[in-house]
């Protein structure tokens, strides 16, 4: 019996120890080398920088066969911050993966086209894409709060994509400032601490773009299962949203307060989507039917994500914030998106085009010289 | 794989059991630097 708890007693310390020493040993070697692209530790956000990932995709013929994404000195992408960053009219693109734009090569995403179109007319624009999968507006003011905050430098312009990544995110339901501190986390202490933590997190969520970069019916509108809802159940889906954007409407007015508050002025961009018109296209089968989310289908995700357009042309409105409506100028056509939401090289180009020429009367009105 | 058991056997034989952690860090290390390498890797989505 002695001899049997002896060794329990020895089990258990040796995987104590071995706990311990492996632990250690993450928590030494992640701090020299992080193989992912950004952490959040707590409140302290780290990007990768100066990396260039490639990606050899042979799922999606309507991408490029080789995309190349290059991560800056601070972690976005598109040109370095010059020495002079104080004289340009420097504008950082903030938003979800439709901004990230990460299955769309440098040079092509619509933050790079539009950069191109600025510098035609104002050489002195100097633009960024900060955008980052899977981010909702509770990730824009927490990148804002965190890392453009600590940037040596503020861009003068920050357009924000939003709305679509904060569709059904009744889990972000913190408003308050104080929140943002990193005690509001759960887990905080350790993750701020802790880069083993960090570490399991983004593993966490490594899952996930491999789901979405493996799911076929995301990627093809020729071949995809459709389902029809009944009214009844688009009606509830619908009212659901209600508190969710009321908590919306309060981030992106806290949004805006801290854009102000650094002396960058936020332009807001609605979220178009390829759905929600009810054509046939091209003889497939109607779009608006695709299955989205395994229990909705295309209309009804258009149908909420408009609820949230409204939102964000609400508040720009209410606090006289220049508003590019995206979502209805962009055409409905496949052309342009290759899922549900993000958009082709072709797409990227019409998006650059719509904010350019939305944006440029207004930079001019508002004093910049073009 | 071989070397692996082989080393198993190594550490049961010789009661070198305090050995394991370093074989684990190696390997740790090796997916590591896998991780990194990965085209995936910049396209983590955060949900945040």
């Amino acid at each position: 019996m002695l001899l049997r708890k002896n060794k329990i007693k020895r089990a258990l310390l040796y995987t104590l120890y071995l706990v311990i020493i492996v632990i250690l040993f993450l928590e030494i070697f992640l701090r020299f080398y992080y193989p992912f692209p950004r952490s959040l530790t707590g409140a302290n956000w780290e990007m990768a920088v100066n990396r260039t990932f490639t990606l050899h995709n042979d799922l999606n013929k309507r991408l490029d066969a080789v995309i190349v994404n290059h991560r800056n000195s601070i972690g976005f992408r598109g040109e370095e911050p010059p020495v002079d960053i104080e004289n340009k009219l420097s504008i950082l693109t903030i938003g979800g993966s439709t901004t990230a734009s990460s299955f769309i090569s440098d040079g092509k995403t619509w933050t790079d086209l539009l950069g191109e179109k600025l510098k035609k007319q104002c050489p002195k624009v100097w633009i960024n894409n900060a955008g980052i999968d899977g981010h909702s507006s509770y990730g824009h003011l927490n990148f804002l709060y965190y890392y453009v905050a600590r940037l040596k430098f503020k861009p003068k312009v920050a357009l924000f994509l939003v709305g679509v990544n904060d569709i059904d995110r009744d889990d972000l339901t913190v408003v308050d400032s104080s929140k943002y501190t990193s005690s509001a986390f759960s887990t905080a202490w350790f993750r701020r601490h802790s880069k083993t933590v960090s570490f399991l997190y983004d593993v966490k969520w490594i899952i996930h773009p491999v789901h979405v970069y493996n799911d076929k019916q995301n990627w093809d509108f020729k071949d995809f299962k459709s389902i029809h809802l009944e009214k009844a159940y688009i009606d509830s889906a619908l009212k659901k949203q209600d508190v969710i954007l009321q908590r919306f409407r309060e981030r992106l007015t806290k949004i805006i307060a801290l854009c102000r508050q650094y002396k960058i002025q936020p332009v807001f961009i609605t979220q178009p989507l390829v759905t929600g018109d009810g054509t046939v296209n091209g003889g497939n089968p109607n779009i608006d039917l695709h299955v989205w989310n395994d229990t909705e289908n295309g209309l009804l995700f258009w149908k909420k994500l408009q609820l949230y357009n409204n939102v964000t042309m609400q508040v720009a409105d209410a606090n006289k914030v220049f508003c590019i409506d995206l979502a209805t100028q962009m055409p409905k056509d496949t052309l342009y998106f290759y899922d549900i939401m993000h958009y082709t090289n072709e797409g990227s180009a019409k998006v650059a085009d719509v904010i350019y020429n939305a944006l440029t009367p207004h930079l001019t009105k508002d004093g910049v010289n073009f | 794989m071989d070397f692996l058991k082989d080393l198993w056997n190594y550490l049961k034989e010789r009661k070198k059991w305090w050995l394991a952690p370093l074989i684990i860090i190696f390997i740790l290390i090796g997916v590591l630097l896998i991780l990194g390498g990965t085209s995936l890797a910049p396209f983590i989505y955060t949900l945040f």
